[in-house]
């Protein structure tokens, strides 16, 4: 198996052998560690369907979604034991995720149409002005910044923010989540993105 | 610059903040571009000589295959042109005789809709997959699903007709209907012999996963198709029955049913009716104001510029007229307002953050009722009045949300 080297995230910590055994008390992610022929069969059987059913929400197609699924396996192998996440779960959506934009840009999907995703992407970039050239040094501040106002958010606030612009859920399933009215749902993800703009101007990452 | 924007920046969120927004239960999705605007939750099949029209007969073997897909399967328990429906777990075949759809709509429009009510009891529960072979016209790609196969045995038709008697099987599609499978799998551990209400359409192609008319239908809608009684309480999607309480027992649900399966009543020539809504968000600067009055079919509403992407511009006064078949499910929805009290009790008055006052008044046969609720914002499920009235394209849906939750809050109190 090639392994691959990639960035680690500073949510993962790779530095010290005991610390990464006591990182991890996921058996999955053992499984991994442990370089398992079992690891991948069993994160299929666990979290297959869901892997799935989330690329699904972003491509509209459950046959790109399958791919993904599967690159997203082959991923997990060749860059675990280098990261270790603490919950191979979620670890696995987030490596789904990556890839299942990657995906959606390769086809140029937002032109075509895609799966669900499309609306909210349009929806955030209401907080960033089109094209804007902006600069790696300007992409890595938006990100940290954008982790910033995100933790910030009060508890609902950030929990829906997150289903609708991470998961991609609709705001009709975010409303029967939280048992509220959907145009609530749509009033706070409304304001939350204004928010969000009026940090970006504040901190002058508006245009740069 | 990617195109994705922020969402590709998300990216970096921190894990933690991620896990903790995961969905509970991540609503399964029945999107459009793979089920072609439709899925087909349920296939009625009927076991027995002339108990439903016989469209294909093929009898399988009982077979030990746990791969239900694979060619030459001996787990298959029918195939054509359009599907194969195989045992997923070795369980023994059957003799199916033809195919029918539940589609799953509003509580009304399910109840109204379909060719039979059945009141059955639960026989068996058996897990089956069932594969589409037919392309879809959006991605070009075949679908796999899970489902259950529960067998029935009726009990009573309430509506419709049901010649023959014997076991009825059913099919039901897991991956689509959360609700339902949540019950099937507990169904599948301890509640067979129990009784329910069972609503069934034929289906007009005869083809797994695609029943009519549910293009309406966004994703995430559970599938809907029964009211099961454990013994205890009434299993359900609530969404999908905002008018049933899980405290009744089956006959007030057989009862209940029976009244709305009879179907829309029609308005008397008096029926007039107002309805104001008013709602307080997380802030003060979060008010908006509806009302509507179809005795003069004046619209008016008063919003928080948060909502004007929404709903258009912040104010807006509009004349409505609203045909018949509107009003008289206006009217139907109205009725069952009839057991409310005037004022419907609650523990804090509006005004404070995420609370509402509605008041609904209407006049039918000479008699004026009026109900009013002040209080906390009201908790229920919207498609109901979504779905009933299919007035999305006008703010009078968001009014009818409101008397939809009073109806289905205080439907949820009755003991």
């Amino acid at each position: 198996m090639l392994v691959t080297f990639y960035r680690s995230f500073p949510i993962y910590k790779t530095e010290g052998a005991q610390q990464s055994q006591d990182m991890s008390k996921d058996p999955l992610v053992q499984l991994f560690l442990q370089r398992s022929e079992d690891a991948i069969n069993e994160a299929k059987q666990l979290y297959g369907n869901k892997l799935r059913g989330f690329a699904l929400r972003i491509l509209g197609s459950p046959e790109d979604a399958e791919e993904i699924e599967n690159s997203v396996y082959l991923e997990a192998w060749n860059k675990i034991p280098l990261a270790e996440p603490v919950s191979l779960e979620s670890y696995l959506f987030m490596l789904c995720r990556r890839r299942s934009l990657d995906k959606l840009e390769e086809r140029q999907a937002l032109k075509r149409g895609g799966g669900t995703a499309q609306t909210p992407i349009e929806e955030l970039n209401e907080a960033l002005p089109g094209e804007d050239g902006r600069n790696w040094a300007g992409q890595i501040s938006r990100k940290d910044l954008l982790n910033r106002f995100v933790k910030e958010l009060p508890d609902r606030e950030r929990e829906i923010f997150l289903q609708r612009y991470w998961y991609f859920l609709s705001t009709r399933e975010i409303a029967k989540l939280h048992g509220l009215k959907e145009s609530h749902v749509k009033v706070l993800l409304s304001r939350i993105r204004k928010q969000l703009k009026d940090l970006l101007i504040k901190e002058d990452l508006w245009n740069e | 610059m990617s195109d994705l924007g922020l969402i590709r920046d998300l990216d970096s969120i921190d894990e933690l903040l991620v896990n903790e927004a995961a969905p509970k239960e991540m609503p399964r999705r029945n999107s459009k571009a793979i089920w072609s605007g439709a899925i087909a939750a349920v296939l009625l099949v009927a076991v027995g000589a002339g108990v439903w029209i016989a469209q294909n007969n093929k009898t399988v073997p009982a077979g030990n295959n746990t791969s239900a897909i694979n060619e030459g399967d001996d787990s298959v328990i029918y195939e054509d042109d359009a599907v194969k429906v195989s045992m997923a777990n070795g369980h023994a075949g059957g003799t199916v005789s033809s195919e029918y759809c539940l589609t799953y709509l509003t509580e009304w429009e399910l109840l109204n809709n379909c060719d039979v009510l059945l009141r059955a009891r639960i026989t068996d529960v058996t897990n089956i997959t069932i594969e589409s072979k037919k392309m879809e016209q959006m991605t070009g790609s075949k679908f796999i699903t899970e489902a259950c196969i529960l067998t029935l045995e009726p009990v009573n038709v309430i509506r419709g007709q049901l010649s023959g008697s014997g076991p009825i099987k059913v099919y039901v599609d897991k991956y689509v209907n959360t609700s339902l499978a949540d019950l099937t799998l507990s169904l599948n551990n301890s509640k067979k012999g129990a009784e329910g209400l069972f609503m069934i359409s034929k289906s007009e192609n005869n083809y797994v996963g695609y029943p009519t008319e549910l293009a309406e239908y966004a994703a995430g809608d559970s599938q809907r198709y029964a009211i099961i009684y454990d013994g205890k309480e009434l299993l359900f999607d609530h969404s999908s029955f905002p008018g049933f309480s899980a405290s009744w027992d089956l006959d007030r649900a057989e009862s209940y049913a029976s009244t709305i399966a009879g179907g829309l009543t029609v308005a008397p020539d008096d029926f007039k009716f107002s309805i104001s809504w008013e709602y307080w968000g997380c802030d003060q600067s979060e008010k908006h104001y509806f009302s509507f009055d179809s005795k003069t079919c004046k619209y008016s509403r008063v919003g928080d510029a948060a909502l004007e992407q929404e709903y258009g511009p912040e104010d807006l006064t509009a004349d409505i007229v609203l045909e018949q078949d509107i009003i008289n499910k206006i009217y139907s929805s109205c009725k069952r307002l009839d057991e409310m009290p005037e004022t419907i009790p609650s523990d804090t008055p509006a005004g404070g953050q995420y609370s509402e006052k509605i008041e609904i008044t209407y006049i039918a046969n000479g008699k004026e009722k009026r109900v009013v609720y002040s209080g906390p914002e009201i908790v229920y499920n919207r498609s109901y009045v979504h779905d009933l009235l299919k007035m999305t394209e006008t703010d009078i849906g968001h009014y009818l949300d409101s008397s939809a939750s009073v109806i289905a809050w205080w439907n949820s109190k009755i003991k």
